[in-house]
């Protein structure tokens, strides 16, 4: 075997060598690294929220340590490890190589978004030295007459959004100007269309979070009144700077993942994609609309009813791209030859979990519905099923998918499968019954509760183990083998792809190509013989 | 399957509930059919042409795109939410359009409790704390003692009458829900913000605060009680002429024991501690009259009727050294805090 003693990128040993390198793939790796150590801490705040919910009353915990366990959980897995989630670690691993690209454009400027990363969080860990309970949306004026850590970890969030922007921009000029040879925007793979749209609203969307986290510190240290209304100020337009962002934010957190679904369902069906421009544009679609919607979080806000009704049309709208991708992947799947492989199990998982999230975004996009079921249990129900169900099954559906070509080794793909129906079992059992708390009416962000809501606490809580069960399960899985010497080395390509990172060894060489490719077709040409695919 | 919908949700109990629901069933249906499809084809197809072991690789067909099947599934969904967001919206309408006849509440959220003061001056507000234990903090860890729990005043309400609630709070955002009555709106500090309902059911319902507020959110919870109008109408009259005996003197043991009343319903022993020497949030408050405190500039002050009158009504105004300014001002009147102030000196 000649690739063993060809140099990867990973051949450099030692710290140094992490720290100064500017190739898009170890960087990349890094998010890896951080953002899976964040998942794990996230996800261990969201257990005890979930512990001491099993029972009403008090279980572990009073009030005060519980608000900060839920404000912890929002906010690490939010700024931390989801905005990142899949665009900072698979978007710099592969989409450079899917381009047939060396690197991305400006390789310095993306060790310092990796950099700016790493101090915006350690910002954040100053700040759990006095932890925040305001809920990961800082809203005011609690933020603002709240002496806890606010001032420092809104400016860890301004830090990380600093990261992101640059992601962004250098992803953007990657695609437009990095492309190889005959690499034409509708050759592109799927996969690099979705970072394409997500590096939009990262670069116009972010600035304006920046530039209300800015305020918000201006106002506490300054007394500026901007959202106190003792000052002068207006707590909503807080609320309205606020999802300006955070609206969009979670199409970058979703749009990656629709990518990396797209990619995964046509290579395990051995079937072309189908409508490869719908689902393109699509993704610009909900990129384009991602921006018009940030008033439905302010349906009872005291926002005029005229306006919640726009935006409630504006919403609406958003399940038409959507739908359209559903089927899109529906479609892939009819006569192919379905290969149920780990990437392929959470792939399918997250398109059965995203139709549930998608159709009871319907009922609060409604906009009498959502007057009474904002802010309960049928909201966080909807948002895990977008957020968790989406985009964290499909980071995971990612990691199995190219774990193989980033380590160079296989993972044990009878554990991946186990640790699979732990994680779909589980985030069911956790998140149905909350659908059913939310139509009773039980609030969100409450320590105690009702005795009538006991049952369904009960088994989400019972869900959320099994769930956390899964998750550690196939990390484990994937650290064994990483670092094992008996884990069996990956091939080329082991899943029989056609996009080019499936072309250059198993890792990478520093370079990715020893020649630039020259391109001459789309890459779904899959489960075809070889006179059709020309 | 139109009837387990329904069962789902708390009773309806207001003049529009009913159309609430019937949107929220059609919104059921429609996507419980698009889920039985979607989720149907997906499981389908996947047990259909799943590759079998040791199957060998096939050809599959080189199907890319149908603008016949694309144009109507995108047509389709289009149409659909259109519909659905019209039937929401003329729900909504009706929601937000308050009847000019409504009978007027004002309702000020504070942490953590709601004030409702009605046209004719009478005032309630809510609370929540164990009668005979104020160690216990929950409903559940009370009623687990063998000991009733209260939620202090309800907010009484006249069957088959228009109400408009004025809404609005002194300190953070908070959000005034009752579910069966499909009702929220946020409760903003400086500004006002209405909702209305018209009761078709007497009974009791709930209400939540549904926008966090801190430590006590989850405790910010008060009772609606709809009664026909005439019982409405005794009750207020009745509580109108008890009111304007709030007026009338009180001996010092009636005060005592109208303040020892209050400290629990206005909420301070979520913070305070009424026996000598312990900390919960803020300063014991047993033990201290007429004694000297340090505060946190350094300066020392007596605790007199007039410090303590201060300190109810503008609390950040002298904080005793070592603690947070975290209380927020109290909706009480002057004769309230007189009472409670007697209630204190009481305390040895």
């Amino acid at each position: 075997m000649s690739s063993e003693t060809q140099e990867t990128y990973l051949s450099k040993k030692g710290i140094w060598e992490w720290i100064v390198s500017v190739d898009h793939k170890r960087i990349g790796l890094l998010y890896i690294w951080s953002i899976l150590i964040f998942f794990i801490i996230g996800g261990t705040f969201a257990l005890l929220v979930r512990t001491e919910l099993i029972a009403p009353g008090r279980t572990i915990v009073g009030p005060d340590t519980y608000n900060i366990f839920f404000t912890l959980h929002g906010a690490i897995m939010v700024f931390i490890f989801i905005v990142p989630g899949i665009v900072a670690t698979f978007g710099n691993i592969i989409m450079p190589i899917q381009i047939g690209a060396a690197d991305v454009a400006f390789p310095k400027l993306n060790r310092l978004s990796y950099q700016i990363y790493v101090v915006g969080v350690i910002v954040i860990l100053i700040g759990l030295l006095h932890p925040i309970d305001t809920g990961w949306t800082f809203y005011t004026p609690y933020s603002i007459e709240n002496d806890s850590a606010v001032i420092t970890t809104v400016f860890g969030a301004f830090l990380l959004g600093f990261s992101s922007i640059l992601t962004g921009l250098n992803f953007l000029v990657t695609i437009h100007k990095m492309r190889a040879p005959g690499m034409t925007w509708y050759r592109m793979p799927l996969f690099t269309w979705s970072i394409y749209a997500t590096s939009i609203i990262q670069v116009i969307a972010t600035p304006v979070i920046g530039i209300t986290l800015l305020l918000l510190i201006a106002e506490k240290t300054l007394g500026v009144g901007f959202f106190n209304p003792k000052l002068g100020g207006d707590p909503v337009l807080f609320e309205h700077f606020f999802w300006f962002y955070s609206h969009p934010v979670v199409y970058i957190m979703i749009l990656p993942a629709m990518g990396v679904v797209s990619e995964i369902i046509p290579v395990f069906s051995r079937k072309p994609i189908f409508g490869y421009k719908a689902i393109a544009w699509s993704s610009i679609g909900i990129a384009a609309v991602s921006f018009l919607v940030w008033g439905h979080h302010l349906f009872v806000s005291g926002q005029s009813a005229v306006v919640g009704i726009v935006f409630s049309f504006l919403t609406m709208l958003v399940a038409i791209p959507t739908a359209i991708k559903v089927f899109n992947w529906i479609t892939t799947l009819w006569k192919g030859q379905i290969q149920l492989d780990p990437p392929m199990l959470y792939a399918l998982a997250f398109v059965f979990l995203f139709a549930i999230g998608g159709l009871t975004g319907i009922f609060l996009a409604s906009i009498n519905l959502d007057v009474s079921l904002h802010d309960t249990y049928y909201v966080v129900a909807h948002f895990h099923y977008t957020m968790q169900g989406g985009t964290v099954i499909g980071l995971m559906a990612a990691l199995m998918y190219w774990f193989p070509k980033i380590t160079g080794k296989m993972y044990n793909q009878k554990m991946a499968k186990v640790a699979f129906w732990f994680t779909f079992i589980g985030f069911n059992l956790t998140f149905i019954p909350q659908f059913l708390l939310g139509l009773h009416g039980m609030p969100r962000r409450y320590y105690d509760y009702l005795p009538q809501f006991h049952i369904y606490h009960f088994l989400s809580t019972i869900g959320a183990y099994l769930l956390g069960t899964g998750y550690v399960w196939a990390l484990i899985n994937f650290v064994v083998a990483a670092f094992s010497k008996k884990a069996e080395k990956a091939p080329a390509n082991p899943w029989g792809a056609e996009t080019l990172e499936w072309k250059v060894p198993s890792p990478p060489p520093p370079l990715n190509f020893d020649e630039i490719p020259t391109v001459t077709d789309w890459p779904y040409n899959l489960g075809q013989k070889k006179e059709t695919a020309a | 399957m139109w009837q387990i919908m329904l069962a789902i949700l708390p009773e309806p109990a207001s003049s529009f509930a009913g159309e609430w629901d019937s949107v929220y069933s059609i919104v059921s249906w429609i996507t419980g059919i698009a889920f039985l499809l979607v989720e149907g084809a997906l499981i389908y197809f996947i047990f259909k042409y799943r590759r079998h072991k040791g199957e060998s690789d096939k050809e599959t067909p080189f199907f890319t795109h149908s603008t016949k099947m694309e144009i109507l599934w995108t047509a389709i969904p289009t149409v659909i939410v259109i519909f659905i967001f019209f039937i929401a919206a003329k729900n909504f309408v009706t929601i937000r359009t308050i009847p000019k006849d409504a009978l007027e509440i004002s309702v000020t959220g504070q942490k953590w409790q709601w004030t409702f003061v009605y046209p004719n001056g009478v005032k309630k507000t809510t609370a929540h704390y164990c009668e005979g234990d104020a160690n216990l903090k929950t409903l559940h860890d009370c009623e687990a003692a063998g000991k009733k729990w209260s939620w202090g005043d309800p907010l009484v309400v006249p069957l088959n009458k228009n109400v408009r609630i004025k809404l609005t709070s002194i300190d953070v955002i908070h959000s005034f829900f009752i579910p069966e009555f499909r009702v929220k709106q946020d409760a903003v500090p400086g500004t006002y913000n209405f909702l209305w309902f018209k009761p078709i059911k007497t009974g009791t319902f709930r209400l939540f605060c549904t926008e966090y507020c801190g430590d006590l959110h989850s405790q910010m919870l008060g009772v609606v009680k709809v009664v026909p109008e005439n019982e409405f109408n005794a009750w207020l009259a009745k509580e109108a002429s008890g009111a304007s005996e709030e007026g009338k003197e009180l001996s010092v043991e009636e005060l005592v024991e109208k303040g020892k009343g209050l400290v629990q319903k206005a909420g301070c022993t979520a913070c305070h501690a009424f026996v000598p020497g312990k900390r919960i949030v803020g300063p014991a408050l047993a033990g201290i009259f007429g004694k000297e405190v340090k505060l946190n500039n350094g300066q020392k002050v007596m605790v007199d009727e007039a410090y303590l009158m201060e300190s109810i009504k503008d609390p950040t105004a002298k904080i005793v050294a070592g603690f947070p300014p975290a209380m927020p001002p109290q909706n009480l009147s002057d004769n309230e805090i007189k009472a409670i102030i007697e209630y204190i000196k009481s305390l040895k």
